[in-house]
């Protein structure tokens, strides 16, 4: 609920607006916007969630117990997680995972993004939209609205099928590791979770649609979007890191580039472009799912392109209200993805690549649901983890997130509490943040009118 | 009247201290009724898991630890809906609370005629590893009183 804060200087016209808790983002944060006359003097995000301390929990542990550690981190989106994590290490032992190994890693990838996009577009994000304060008013309210998430619930469970069938359990896979997987499914088993993809694939479709139909802000922002970029395929776990102002480098390159950096108010670091990428907010940039298709909407087949320009949108799209349609041109396309996975797939000889330990380096970027997420690691002669480091998404986010409420603050400045904090929370909504990862709900805080 | 088929046993939780000891209740019932095709059990680490497996058909039964008020290891039964308990709005999908996950199933049309809650009173929420004393000796108590309805209810054999 949003606080006022009474304040005692009344010749400065000061004003606090708070946002004590952030709600539907996954994760707990606090929001605080200190005005003075009007302009914005501060805004600080403030990741209040208690550090995880998993880079440290991995110091020590063999390399072939990384993946199910990390799968940890979270409940929405461990794939991502398990697939940077044995992408650095594979990496760093010296193997490649190809052939049909590595079709199902994307396979489960797709798995995890029609999962984890369909959450947010129906359950978390819609109701920003459509004028309620959460899922469940909107489907008390409207019976078309119960219809339409009863309809979401299933194409979330066909991604969750994807991830029981491939990762062992919907909930933190254990069923992935290091050169590719403990077991891999029959064909027949595949062919199988084929039929409820294709059950859902028309939803995915009318998805697109409705996304496109809602109401936008008529904003556009000059971001710096970043995202893998394949040479042909739409990104998920290789590619060159790339931008829309020029950023082209190998995977590897990422700390040359970008940078942690503590701020004081929050438990999550965050990460900034070392060289300012943006003009207008300088080290902020944005991932995840708008960034991936402005960057690579030419790598998807044509019926999700056509998809995208039944939209009628201009495709790059720079209104951030609108990631809402890329998240779901992305369900599509991952339904699509994973049929087509699905229809080639053969039996593998065997279901991991062998390898043997050594000591050295191995970093990998993968595109987690919410952008890009890198893992780096270091190992002795025997395997075992001497470093580690994560940086999740909403980390690389973070910056900007701020930058955005930067640019909406001075319209909040006289607007009732509770309709400030609204506004407020529909800007991070819109990047779909994971408090949880990068360190849970939003207090809003304005100081100063 | 007997419950209606399919039957589910949902344990909810997660597998820290005394959240898990619907693990451990799940573990036992899957134990005794091995090989029974009449019963599904599962575990789910949250709400968002519970609305996975609901379908509006059959019974739910629901296992889950209760919020600590004063008498560790006391097991209750209620049956849903009930006013006794609270559904706090969710806040995010991480923190969608079971109760709030049957409500909004019910909304859907998504939740089983017949639900059924099962619960035993927490010593503690704390993060730890394993049952506090009170909790785990109500546990065999509560595989006990399910299995029995299963038995009178469900029409659910018990082996043991």
């Amino acid at each position: 609920m949003p606080e006022q804060t009474p304040h005692p200087d009344s010749v400065a016209q000061k004003r606090t607006i708070q946002v004590g808790a952030l709600a539907r983002v996954e994760g707990e944060g606090s929001l605080t916007l200190r005005l003075r006359d009007g302009q914005v003097e501060e805004v600080q995000l403030r990741i209040f969630e208690a550090p995880r301390y998993f880079e440290a929990f991995l110091r020590g542990r063999h390399l072939e117990e990384v993946p199910d550690i990390t799968a940890r981190i979270c409940g929405i989106c461990p794939v991502a997680y398990q697939m940077s994590s044995c992408h650095a290490l594979e990496r760093l032992v010296g193997i490649e995972v190809s052939g049909p190994l590595r079709d199902l890693r994307r396979l489960l990838y797709c798995g995890e993004w029609i999962e984890s996009h369909t959450l947010h577009i129906y359950f978390l994000h819609a109701p920003d939209f459509l004028g309620y304060e959460s899922a469940l008013a909107m489907a008390q309210d409207r019976p078309e609205y119960a219809k339409l998430l009863r309809n979401a619930l299933q194409l979330k469970k066909a991604g969750n099928a994807v991830i029981s069938l491939l990762g062992g359990r919907a909930i933190h896979p254990i069923n992935v590791r290091v050169g590719g997987f403990y077991q891999v499914p029959s064909r027949k088993e595949l062919i199988q979770l084929g039929e409820q993809l294709k059950a859902v694939h028309e939803f995915a479709r009318q998805t697109v649609r409705w996304a496109a139909s809602l109401d936008f802000p008529p904003v556009e922002h000059d971001y710096e979007f970043v995202a893998l970029r394949h040479q042909t395929e739409y990104p998920m776990n290789e590619g060159r890191l790339v931008s829309n102002r020029g950023l082209d480098i190998a995977m590897s390159a990422f700390p040359d580039h970008f940078e942690e950096y503590q701020v004081p108010y929050s438990n999550a670091s965050q990460c900034r472009r070392k060289a300012s990428g943006g003009q207008e907010s300088p080290g902020a940039y944005q991932v995840g799912p708008l960034a991936r298709w402005n960057l690579n909407w030419d790598r998807v087949p044509a019926s999700v392109r056509q998809a995208a320009v039944e939209t009628g949108i201009t495709w790059p799209c720079r209104n951030p209200y609108m990631s809402i349609v890329a998240r779901s041109l992305e369900v599509l396309y991952a339904v699509e993805e994973a049929l087509r996975i699905i229809a080639g797939y053969e039996l593998p000889d065997r279901s991991v690549v062998p390898y043997q330990p050594r000591a050295g380096h191995g970093a990998w970027i993968t595109e987690a649901p919410r952008g890009i997420l890198y893992h780096r690691y270091e190992t002795d002669a025997s395997g075992i983890i001497r470093q580690a480091t994560i940086i999740p998404p909403t980390s690389q986010n973070q910056l900007q997130m701020e930058q955005d409420l930067l640019r909406i603050a001075p319209g909040l400045a006289n607007l009732p509490e509770a309709e400030a904090a609204l506004q407020a929370e529909k800007v991070i909504r819109n990047y779909d943040p994971c408090i949880s990862c990068a360190t849970h709900f939003l207090k809003l805080r304005v100081e100063g009118r | 009247m007997s419950w209606p088929r399919p039957i589910r046993v949902v344990g909810v939780g997660s597998p820290q201290g005394d959240d898990a000891l619907a693990w451990e209740v799940i573990r036992m019932l899957q134990q005794r009724h091995k090989g029974d095709n009449d019963i599904e059990f599962r575990v789910a680490e949250g709400g968002q898991r519970l609305l996975d497996v609901l379908e509006g058909e059959g019974t739910l039964l629901l296992i889950d630890a209760l919020v600590p008020a004063g008498s560790p290891g006391a097991i209750r039964r209620f049956e849903w809906p009930n006013e006794w308990i609270e559904v706090l709005r969710p806040g995010s999908t991480h923190h969608l609370r079971p109760a709030a996950a049957l409500q909004l199933a019910a909304t859907l049309g998504m939740l089983p005629p017949r639900v059924v809650i099962f619960g035993i009173e927490a010593a503690s929420l704390d993060l730890r590893q394993g049952l506090s004393p009170a909790v785990a000796a109500a546990v065999p108590e509560l595989v006990r009183r399910i299995a029995s309805e299963l038995q009178t209810k469900g029409n659910i054999e018990s082996p043991l």
